[in-house]
C-alpha cells in the first residue's frame, strides 16, 4: 500500500525547532512548505514570521521555490515536430468524414 | 455524468476549440514521459484519436487539459511502457515502498542553494528530472511544469491527494539530490 503520510523528520534541520522564536515550529513550517510553494495554501502570518526568524527554513523555502521556477522556465517547451497538428487533424477528420 | 450528444460538426468544433490548444503541453508531457521524440509523437497522436473517439464523455467547459493529460498518461502506461525501448525496471509499488522506507527518509544533506540552482543551465535541470523514475518524474512535470493543482493531479493519476503530496515531496527530495550531484560535478559547489 502506498503511504499517504508525509515523512516525519525528513528534513535536515527539524532539530532547529526549539531554537526558533516564531509562533510555529520548523516542523509546522516544513509540513506546509510544499503547499505554500504550490499555492495550495496561503502563507499564514505565523509562517511568514517563521521564515523571517529561521534561516534554515528560509533557505529551504528559497531553494524549493527556485527549483520550481527553473523547472517551469527551462522544461516547459519541447518543439512540436513539424506536421504533427496537421497529421492529427487529417487522421481524425478524414476518418470521421468517411 | 451523462454522455453529451454532438453532431459531427459539433464534435469537430469541440475538438478544435477545447482540445487542440493543449497540443504543445501534451507533446511536452509525452516527451518528458517517454524521453523519445518518436514515441512522444505517437503518444500525442494516439491520445488525440482517443479523445475524439470518446468526445461524448467530455463535458464542455470542464477541465479539458486535465482530461487529455489523463488519457495520455493512461496510454503511456498501458501501451507505451510495455513496448518501450527502456522498459520500467521495477514495478511501481516496489519503487514507492522503497522510497517510503526509512532509507530515503534520511535527512537531506545538500549544499544546494537557490542562487546555485538559478545559475544552472536548462540541460542540467532537464537531465536531473529525466534521471528520476517515471512516477516521480510525472508528479513534478504535472505540478511544477504544467501547473496542475493537487486535486487535478489526483484525478489524472488516479491516486488520493495525500499520495500526490507524499509522492511530490519525495520526488523533490530525489531531484534535489540529483541537482546537488550535478552542481558538485560541474563545480558550482
Amino acid at each position: 500500500m502506498e503511504s499517504e503520510k508525509l515523512p516525519e523528520n525528513s528534513d535536515a534541520h527539524h532539530e532547529h525547532s526549539s531554537n526558533c522564536n516564531g509562533t510555529i515550529t520548523c516542523k509546522d513550517c516544513l509540513d506546509v512548505l510544499d503547499m505554500v510553494i504550490d499555492q495550495e495554501e496561503s502563507p499564514t502570518e505565523a509562517f511568514k514570521q517563521h521564515l523571517k526568524d529561521c534561516l534554515p527554513c528560509l533557505e529551504k523555502y528559497n531553494l524549493d521555490k527556485a527549483i520550481k521556477e527553473i523547472l517551469h522556465k527551462r522544461c516547459n517547451h519541447q518543439e512540436l515536430p513539424p506536421g504533427l497538428v496537421d497529421s492529427i487533424k487529417l487522421r481524425i477528420f478524414d476518418n470521421a468524414g468517411s | 455524468m451523462g454522455k453529451q450528444k454532438y453532431t459531427e460538426q459539433e464534435k469537430k468544433d469541440v475538438f478544435n476549440r477545447e482540445f487542440m490548444p493543449y497540443v504543445d503541453s501534451m507533446y511536452n508531457f509525452a516527451y518528458r514521459l517517454s524521453l523519445d521524440q518518436d514515441d512522444a509523437k505517437d503518444l500525442v497522436q494516439d491520445t488525440y484519436l482517443k479523445a475524439f473517439r470518446f468526445i461524448e464523455s467530455f463535458e464542455q467547459g470542464t477541465n479539458a487539459k486535465a482530461w487529455l493529460f489523463r488519457i495520455l498518461k493512461n496510454s503511456f502506461i498501458n501501451d507505451f511502457r510495455k513496448k518501450s525501448k527502456e522498459p520500467s525496471k521495477v514495478d511501481y509499488q516496489e519503487v514507492e515502498s522503497f522510497y517510503n522506507s526509512d532509507e530515503v527518509d534520511h535527512p537531506i544533506t545538500t549544499d544546494l542553494r537557490d542562487d546555485t540552482v538559478k545559475e544552472m543551465m536548462g540541460d542540467e535541470i532537464s537531465n536531473a528530472l529525466n534521471a528520476l523514475d517515471v512516477d516521480f518524474r510525472t508528479v513534478i512535470i504535472l505540478c511544477d511544469i504544467e501547473g496542475f493543482k493537487y486535486d487535478e493531479m489526483a484525478k489524472i493519476l488516479d491516486i488520493p491527494i495525500g499520495t500526490v503530496r507524499s509522492r511530490l515531496h519525495r520526488a523533490r527530495n530525489l531531484l534535489k539530490e540529483k541537482l546537488n550531484s550535478y552542481a558538485k560535478k560541474m563545480g558550482y559547489l
